[in-house]
């Protein structure tokens, strides 16, 4: 009963938060290299419904994937010539967008496919990838093989007497400790069923979805670019002095925000379901900012918040699961349960975004030669 | 008396939003030509469907008098350097509080209406001020917080108070979700100007009403356009307003009420007032020198002694009191009740209203009566000839707001002649 409860409620974890992380990632990336993207709604709206459109007329998810993409990449330039190369309003943009969004699809939607509720479905990914019992358990074992040895470096870094250990010691530690104990745990049954209950036909968006924050960590935080984006958006200026070309960097960045907003609607349209629905998406782009913002603007943090989002939009599903053993449970009225997620974030926001502290150049656009 | 000049400079930055509105309405053609139809037919379809007919015209009054509610409420708060984007929510909660008082509280019409608008401000200042004083004590940026409280407001209200405790007993058969809450009792509806002017006392009180503004207008006309001034003033001033009222009551006698499709209302007369009083209020008042002043600078603010945390609260209650009471034009106006699929959305619009009406309420007056009368009229090229969906407004909308985000672009061009001149 409880096993097939976690997994029906993991599976609609990942349904529901896969396209708000994709989105969120997307403010991460924008929002370090100092420019504001509040168009995130808007962009899940636009890269969904012209995924629908291109997987409609070609027949192929693949194609409308990248049919979305390029919607996504045609909007980020327009975005960045707007607010980077002539200073607009970032916010301003990004309600217009919204706006546009809103009107704009359903227009088409209608103009393309004549209906006004939703498209025609389509082939789509949403048959998903198919597990096999097997393949679960090394799945498993991969997660919490990665999930020890991230555990024993965060130990090594915050700990004074491990810091300045050798990488070589880390490595060992986390082969000693971790190798055996996720086989051991891996080799449980219930967990074995539970991993596969829940990835099993899930799109590739979800597998995305899970390995980008870690991408975006390594681009952000290891390599020469991501130090190039973090000084760009904290302290524009200085970075234009040692020669970083700020404008090609805020292009960059905006226009990769804007991509991963279109797969994030992509990742609901062409990914969960096989239609674009009018309603699309629904507050999932707001959500995903709060996401970000709770997330202190980092892509590992911001995966553990919608973790703790997604938990809360699932909440409802669980406890319509429960009220089957739980009749009391029937009484809680659906709008609640709907609010349930929003209210969350709010008390989520107003209890830890005292430490939160944006980029510090975020929403300033950057002049040329300015004093 | 500090007379300002008037430069090319200003006259760009009057002709911005104008310009802005042009280029929507260039996207808006190219679309309509792009699906193959005239775009200066639909265009004339557009202003047909809005100025058509009488009840065509009142549609887009009722939509003109609840787009200036939030468009001020967005400009207000944006004067104190906050984004409402919760109009949405604070609008629903005042919709919900009109249907409230105006069922479940008996009471003669002259206390029902204030209480009901005095409620519903309270109840929506209130929900606006949770995203202030997240604002202010804990540091949530507005726009979030007021994006997740419109959704909070949506599944409350609409998926909890309509469909549950304020729902209206369905007869059987009949599916309560469409229903929404009861009736309002006729004490708390907003009066209709065709259709009921209901006896001779409200027939003799529109006369008078008519007789002021008339008066009022005519004095301040001739006082400002000609050199008449003492008795004369006075004589010529009442001399206009006796005709004009005598002419007026010809007809306000011969109404005999009962055009059903007529909607409109004297919602748009408290919608002008508060653009008027929004205007004293920001430009008249201690009060509103403060918000601008925080607007303008919130640490010079600060430094100069202005109480700065205060003036956002009242500032965000204000804000939330002005969405709301477009709710309460739309319940006690237009509907008659909380409709279970509630015609929203315009809280949004708001935003729109506020950022091409450049946060000046007289700005936001006229991009509220353009757009009333865009949406108003679009319902018309759904029709046969044209069908062309009814959120081509949105697309309008948007595209405006998109020319404004892109502000310095247009502002350069229509400075290039200038500049040409001074080489």
């Amino acid at each position: 009963m409880f096993e097939q409860i976690i997994t029906l409620s993991l599976a609609s974890m990942l349904q529901f938060g896969t396209p708000i992380l994709i989105a969120a990632l997307g403010g991460v990336i924008t929002e370090t290299s100092g420019v504001v993207n509040l168009a995130l709604e808007g962009l899940m709206r636009m890269g969904g419904f012209f995924a629908i459109v291109g997987a409609y007329f070609s027949g192929d998810p693949w194609i409308g994937l990248l049919a979305g993409i390029v919607i996504g990449v045609i909007m980020g330039l327009l975005q960045a010539y707007i607010c980077v190369t002539w200073r607009g309003d970032q916010i301003i943009y990004g309600v217009a967008i919204n706006i546009f969004a809103l009107g704009g699809m359903t227009y088409l939607l209608e103009r393309i496919f004549n209906t006004t509720g939703h498209s025609p479905s389509v082939q789509s990914f949403s048959s998903g990838i198919a597990l096999s019992l097997d393949t679960a358990r090394w799945f498993l074992f991969t997660l919490l093989l990665l999930a020890f040895g991230g555990l024993i470096y965060w130990l090594f870094r915050r700990m004074r007497a491990l810091k300045d250990k050798k990488p070589w010691v880390w490595l060992l530690v986390a082969g000693i400790v971790g190798i055996p104990s996720a086989f051991f745990l891996s080799s449980i049954q219930t967990l074995i069923n539970i991993v596969w209950g829940a990835f099993d036909k899930q799109t590739i968006f979800v597998y995305f979805a899970l390995v980008l924050p870690f991408l975006m960590h390594f681009l952000l935080f290891k390599t020469k670019w991501g130090l190039r984006i973090r000084s760009v958006g904290e302290n524009p200026k200085a970075a234009d002095t040692v020669g970083i070309n700020i404008y090609l960097i805020r292009y960059l960045c905006v226009i990769a925000a804007c991509i991963l907003g279109a797969i994030a609607g992509a990742a609901m349209s062409i990914g969960q379901l096989d239609i674009f629905d009018n309603h699309m998406p629904a507050g999932k782009g707001f959500i995903a900012l709060a996401a970000m913002i709770f997330g202190r603007w980092k892509p590992i943090p911001t995966l553990l918040a919608v973790l703790f989002f997604t938990l809360a939009g699932v909440a409802g599903d669980v406890i319509q699961m429960l009220s089957a053993t739980f009749p009391g449970l029937q009484a809680i009225p659906r709008g609640w349960l709907g609010s349930f997620p929003y209210i969350l974030t709010l008390l989520a926001l107003a209890g830890f975004a005292g430490k939160a502290v944006a980029p510090a150049a975020d929403g300033i656009p950057y002049e040329k030669g300015e004093k | 008396m500090l007379k300002r000049k008037f430069t090319y400079e200003n006259l760009v930055d009057l002709m911005v939003p104008l310009v802005c509105i042009l280029l929507g309405f260039i996207v808006g053609m190219i679309l309509i030509a792009v699906a193959g139809k005239n775009p200066f037919g639909a265009y004339f379809a557009l202003f047909q469907g809005a100025f058509g007919s009488l009840s065509n015209i009142s549609e887009a009054v009722l939509k003109t008098s609840v787009l200036i509610f939030t468009g001020l409420s967005v400009g207000l708060a944006y004067r104190v350097g906050l984004f409402n984007i919760g109009a949405e929510g604070q609008f629903i909660i005042g919709g919900v509080s009109a249907a409230f008082i105006g069922h479940w509280v008996r009471l003669p019409a002259f206390l029902h209406i204030p209480l009901i608008f005095l409620f519903a401000m309270i109840t929506s200042g209130i929900w606006a001020l949770i995203a202030g004083w997240l604002k202010v004590s804990r540091g949530v940026h507005e726009v979030i917080s007021t994006i997740m409280l419109n959704w909070v407001a949506y599944y409350l209200v609409e998926n909890w108070l309509v469909v549950g405790p304020m729902a209206v007993q369905a007869p059987s058969g009949s599916t309560i979700s469409e229903a929404g809450t009861p009736m309002i009792y006729p004490t708390a509806k907003l009066w209709r100007f065709v259709s009921d002017v209901p006896d001779l006392i409200g027939k003799i009180f529109v006369l008078i009403a008519i007789a002021l503004v008339i008066f009022f207008i005519a004095y301040y006309a001739l006082k400002r356009g000609t050199k008449i001034r003492g008795k004369a003033l006075w004589f010529f001033s009442v001399i206009t307003t006796a005709v004009v009222s005598a002419v007026s009551a010809v007809f306000v006698f011969q109404w005999q009420g009962g055009i059903p499709g007529v909607r409109m209302n004297i919602g748009i007369f408290f919608a002008i007032a508060a653009v008027v009083i929004i205007y004293f209020l920001l430009f008249r008042t201690v009060l509103g020198y403060e918000i601008r002043a925080i607007g303008f600078n919130n640490q010079a603010a600060k430094y100069a002694g202005i109480n700065v945390k205060r003036n956002i609260l009242l500032t965000m209650f204000l804000a939330g009191a002005l969405s709301g009471l477009g709710g309460v034009l739309m319940v006690c106006g237009t509907e008659f009740r909380f409709p279970g699929v509630f015609p929203g959305g315009y809280g949004f619009d708001g935003i729109a209203m506020a950022l091409i009406g450049q946060n000046s309420p007289f700005g936001i007056l006229l991009a509220s009566v353009l757009f009333g009368i865009i949406r108003g009229g679009s319902t018309a090229m759904q029709l046969p000839p044209y069908k062309i969906h009814k959120t081509f407004a949105d697309i309008i909308q948007g595209s405006v707001v998109l020319f404004i985000s892109a502000y310095y672009i247009i502002r350069y061009v229509l400075m290039l002649p200038r500049k040409r001149g001074e080489m």
